[in-house]
């Protein structure tokens, strides 16, 4: 590391430039990767974007072609962006109709979601085969329940979560959590913290609880949770400082996540 | 990735949740934004075409200054949404608020672009910044923490040397380098680089060291 850069006048003239974007060509590259592992400098540019970001604010607002959407949604294999922005964009222009290429990314979907549910079926005969003699108790099987299959970043499982459709006699509902990667770390002073995504888009996720990394872990919620988890889209595990985050909301980086299924 | 696949697209969202002003910045709740960028990290495409439909244009304005050339923004904007959507489990609350970090990404790799060669810098609007700047009035539909930040923002390139202040303007919304600005202002390179160094001085010591993360 050059000595040069841990001069503290220094490293706020460079951060200031590069979020100006005065800091050009090899010195701006330079300046990135010197940043990526460096708080501070991480720090301090993030404290003079937030300083800048009223400039930007002010430019009066230009609405991109519809074509840049598309571009976007094609490249990301998305399942016909049109119809999602069109449903939300009310006082848009005008919307193209769909094109031959998201048709295939239709098709392409559906192909994964028949993958994805085959994958859950047997998962959920492991499951079930599994938890007939340690529980056995009312409901679990019975009724069936749902699951949620959390991968993280390179779409590795790492966590199970199931839940009855019921809840219990002394009116909580158990989930039974199962890590399932193979050395689970967590950071000091930080929590993990599971969230319910709810089906509503504009809802907020709930949170369902802290979790530990042991491999079996149960966590009790009250009943009244349990519409919610019944029609939840999908379960997030994000990192919290200590005892969970504290505006009730995910405050950290989301390391694990994946969709509710019916089993 | 595998589990999209059962988060269904809503059949008829965020129809009536009243952010339909033609283009003003009414939609940019920045708690609302950050439950969006949440909700993107889980692979909710529903979440993900919402943020654009709130922030597209915004973002779409920036590239626009800096690149010039209405193919080149689009190419920066598409390239963004698609970084946004790779990368919003990175994004940390503690650090940034939404738009400034949606910002960040889009001037990052509008930058970016402009260092392919053969993007020539025309100046005809180059002042047209610092003049809607200098105009007190404040934006018609702005929130008011927008504006209150923007006012002391404003306030405090007011401090600033007039000279000093459209140099930084000049940077920040068209993205000129050192030397581009002293070419387009005929000054030498020197006087450029005391010019910004001076101003982001002045502009910190006025603007104080606050880190603007209060947005919850």
């Amino acid at each position: 590391m050059p000595t040069r850069y841990s001069d503290p006048r220094l490293r706020e003239l460079l951060a200031a430039e590069y979020a100006l974007g005065s800091l050009r060509g090899r010195a701006r590259d330079r300046f990135r990767s010197l940043m990526r592992y460096d708080r501070g400098l991480q720090l301090e540019v993030a404290q003079w974007e937030a300083r800048l970001q009223p400039i930007a604010d002010r430019l009066p607002e230009r609405q991109p072609p519809a074509r840049v959407w598309q571009t976007i949604g094609s490249r990301l294999g998305h399942e016909s962006p049109e119809v999602a922005l069109a449903a939300t964009a009310s006082a848009a222009t005008h919307s193209q109709p769909p094109s031959t290429r998201s048709r295939w990314g239709l098709a392409w979907w559906r192909g994964l979601a028949v993958a994805m549910a085959l994958s859950t079926i047997s998962l959920a005969i492991v499951l079930r085969t599994n938890d007939q003699p340690a529980t056995g108790g009312p409901g679990t099987a019975a009724s069936g329940g749902m699951m949620a299959i959390l991968t993280d970043a390179s779409a590795q499982p790492t966590m199970l979560v199931s839940w009855p459709m019921q809840a219990r006699s002394d009116g909580k509902v158990e989930l039974r959590v199962r890590i399932i990667m193979d050395h689970p770390t967590m950071d000091a002073n930080t929590s993990w913290q599971l969230w319910l995504m709810p089906a509503d888009a504009n809802a907020r996720p709930q949170s369902v609880g802290l979790v530990g990394i042991e491999p079996e872990q149960r966590l009790l919620v009250d009943a009244a949770m349990l519409k919610a988890l019944s029609e939840g889209s999908g379960m997030a595990l994000s990192n919290e400082p200590a005892g969970g985050s504290p505006s009730g909301a995910p405050s950290g980086p989301v390391i694990f996540r994946g969709p509710c299924i019916k089993v | 990735m595998a589990d999209d696949a059962a988060l269904p697209l809503p059949a008829s969202p965020a129809s009536g949740t009243g952010s339909r002003g033609a283009g003003v910045a009414s939609g940019l709740d920045p708690a609302r934004l950050g439950d969006l960028i949440a909700r993107c990290a889980l692979r909710d495409q529903a979440a993900f075409a919402e943020l654009y439909r709130l922030t597209s244009a915004k973002l779409f304005a920036v590239c626009v200054r800096i690149l010039r050339r209405d193919d080149q923004a689009e190419e920066a904007l598409q390239d963004s949404y698609v970084n946004i959507w790779n990368h919003c489990a990175d994004y940390r609350p503690d650090l940034a608020a939404p738009m400034t970090w949606m910002t960040s990404i889009v001037r990052n790799r509008a930058l970016d672009l402009k260092r392919r060669p053969a993007l020539e810098v025309t100046g005809e609007d180059s002042d047209a910044w610092v003049e809607a700047f200098a105009d007190q009035a404040p934006g018609p539909a702005e929130q008011a923490q927008d504006a209150a930040a923007a006012r002391r923002l404003e306030q405090c390139l007011d401090r600033v040397d007039a000279r000093q202040r459209q140099v930084l303007a000049l940077a920040f919304t068209h993205g000129l380098s050192h030397s581009e600005l002293a070419q387009h202002l005929r000054v030498p390179l020197g006087s450029i680089k005391t010019w910004i160094r001076r101003g982001l001085i002045r502009l910190k010591d006025c603007l104080g060291g606050v880190a603007e993360v209060d947005w919850r």
